[in-house]
């Protein structure tokens, strides 16, 4: 019997409750090629904790290990696989996903001494070629597959980046056991008001667009997608195995395909009843089934994922959206017409970024209704320069020279307007790091608070509390944008935003004042209706 | 027939939204849609009445109303 581990990463993260989908996929695969007399595969989820995944997979004793590698954790990844080998020393190990396609043999060149195996593209067809051999001895035929790479005396042997696996050869990804120590898998429907055990899945890969900075796009294939038929028979057996509620299709852009995205959504209806599902979409795609959402809210619709990335025209260009501001609003307020749960992918700071771009993606949050998402991370999220991206190109030509290929440059020194520069110091660098978990904890004490006080028959305060708790939610929206009115002097002799706003850091949960108004009023901004 | 805000209503100004807490829980509103909703007051009262019941109440006259109004308004 030959046991394959496939062991989630990034180590060291935050605990994901979605498991290692590549991984479910790749090893129900060689479960159903090689039938499971043959083969014992595994996914181990213990990304929180590299020693408890350690010791998982050792206890499992695999004679295969692959490790899905993402840009920014190698050596974590790296560091685990040595252990690995360590104690394993016949193990064969393999590495792929996305950061080993994106450098491929670069990643061989690297780390072809510690991994036997490095797999580009689509990991199936690599991983079946090289369990294949540990069964028969045979390594020959392996080494003639495409997406196999490796590190012999001679330099790289590889064969070219893996096919795209036929879309009829997909598997039930539910079919491979998953070990783990994360929290079952949960939606909060605010439409139903309940709470709904999920299941995640990818039902399509690759997108048909070409964003600038987008890691997809950059890897071998096209959009394809899984057979209909064949994906709600996934989720028939899933759904008999252990029921669900809710189904969270992890796709780069499901609304390719409008016809598809209405069968299923029929189909779930027809075979599940009450089921929900969720998902994400670039706004192109999304606007085109405007007519459509009605239809696919009454059919379980409730939450988007939505590639806005920007409020500024410029920028938008930049990042080769093709979607303009004013499709971005209409996009929200459907989102928010439909009480649809809005997932936010926005890139507030970029190199490029100019003091107006800056001013006009605040100003779209703002016309879009969006400052008061329960999440505020689009307020800090800077451009991530991924491997193979049009974008990182551009920046290593404009240096002069290539970015260190394990390495997702810091964007802090890159910057071309030295204003936005400044701003990003203060407020990613100094406020997002030393005063934003504690002002968002204080905002949750507060509205916690307040529920307290209506129970215990204080409205009058509880309503303080709400109001105070509002106040507090939008200080980083008017922090960034009072730095956007601030002149490059001023900027440059802050040290940091307590030498502008000294009074933050006396901010305390237990000490919430009647009326938290620390700042001068603000003029009128146009907008609708909606319950906050 | 004249409405205003119920006594324990407040209202909030913030960043071109009008935050309107009833007592038990808060509605936003655009601060154009806010005026409308005042507007709306005074042009069909019994109609608003019947729509924001948890907002708004039967008043004497619409001095009261917009003292109503003005009173709610916090910081």
């Amino acid at each position: 019997m030959l046991r394959i581990a496939l062991v989630a990463t990034p180590l060291g993260g935050p605990s994901a409750q979605v498991h290692p989908l590549g991984c479910m996929a790749i090893g129900s695969f060689l479960l159903e090629e090689l039938g499971p007399h043959m083969v014992e595969c595994k996914v181990f989820n213990f990304i929180r904790d590299p020693a408890r995944a350690l010791h998982e997979v050792l206890a499992f004793a695999p004679d295969i290990v692959g490790f899905p590698v993402y840009s920014g954790h190698v050596e974590e990844v790296a560091d685990l696989a040595r252990q690995v080998r360590q104690r394993l020393p016949q193990v064969t190990l393999v590495a792929g996903g996305p950061h080993v396609t994106l450098t491929w043999l670069d990643f061989i060149h690297r780390w072809g001494g510690l991994f036997d195996y490095a797999v580009n593209g689509d990991g199936e067809l690599p991983l079946l070629a090289i369990a294949r051999p540990r069964l028969s001895g045979d390594w020959g035929a392996c080494h003639a597959v495409p997406g196999v790479g490796r590190k012999t005396r001679l330099g790289v042997a590889q064969q070219g980046a893996a096919e795209s696996l036929p879309t009829d050869r997909w598997i039930n990804p539910f079919l491979c056991e998953v070990v783990t120590d994360s929290e079952a898998l949960y939606f909060s429907d605010r439409m139903d008001r309940r709470r709904r055990r999920a299941v995640a899945l990818v039902s399509s890969r690759s997108c048909p667009l070409k964003c600038s900075f987008c890691a997809i796009i950059a890897m071998p294939g096209k959009w394809r997608a899984a057979p209909v038929d064949a994906l709600l028979e996934w989720l028939r057996i899933e759904w008999v195995r252990q029921p669900f509620e809710h189904i969270y299709f992890m796709d780069a852009n499901y609304f390719v395909s409008q016809k598809r995205v209405r069968e299923v959504a029929a189909r779930i209806r027809e075979l599940f009843g009450d089921v929900t599902w969720s998902t994400s979409s670039t706004v192109g795609y999304f606007l085109k089934m405007e007519a459509d959402l009605p239809w696919l809210v009454a059919h379980g619709l409730r939450a988007i994922e939505l590639g806005l990335e920007a409020g500024s025209p410029e920028q938008l260009a930049f990042l080769n959206k093709h979607a303009s501001t004013a499709q971005n609003l209409r996009a929200v307020e459907l989102i928010q017409q439909h009480q649809l749960v809005l997932g936010l992918d926005f890139i507030m700071f970029y190199p490029d970024q100019s003091l107006r771009g800056l001013i006009e993606n605040l100003d779209f949050l703002r016309q879009a209704s969006l400052l008061d998402e329960d999440y505020s991370d689009h307020l800090y999220t800077a451009l991530v320069l991924y491997p193979g991206t049009p974008l990182r190109s551009f920046y290593e030509t404009r240096r002069g020279e290539p970015f260190a290929p394990d390495e997702l440059p810091d964007i802090r020194d890159m910057f071309v307007d030295p204003v936005v520069k400044e701003i990003y110091r203060l407020f990613v660098l100094d406020y997002g790091e030393h005063h934003r978990m504690r002002i968002e904890g204080i905002v949750k004490a507060w509205r916690g608070q307040a529920a307290g006080r209506q129970l215990a028959g204080n409205p009058r305060r509880a309503q303080q509390l709400r109001f105070n708790a509002i106040r507090l939610h939008h200080l980083p929206y008017r922090l960034l944008r009072e730095l956007t009115t601030l002149p490059l002097a001023q900027l440059h002799a802050l040290n940091s935003i307590d030498d502008y706003w000294p009074w933050l850091r006396n901010l305390r949960a237990d000490r919430a004042p009647v009326d938290f108004n620390p700042w001068p009023a603000t003029p009128a901004e146009p907008a609708h209706v909606e319950a906050a | 027939m004249n409405v205003g805000l119920r006594k324990k209503v407040r209202l909030l100004r913030e960043l071109g939204f009008v935050y309107i807490d009833d007592g038990s829980r808060i509605f936003r509103l655009s601060e154009p849609a806010f005026e409308s909703l005042r507007d709306a007051c005074r042009d069909t009262p019994r109609d608003m009445l019947g729509r924001y019941p948890s907002l708004l109440v039967s008043v004497r006259s619409l001095d009261e109303a917009e003292r109503r109004f003005a009173q709610a308004e916090v910081g």
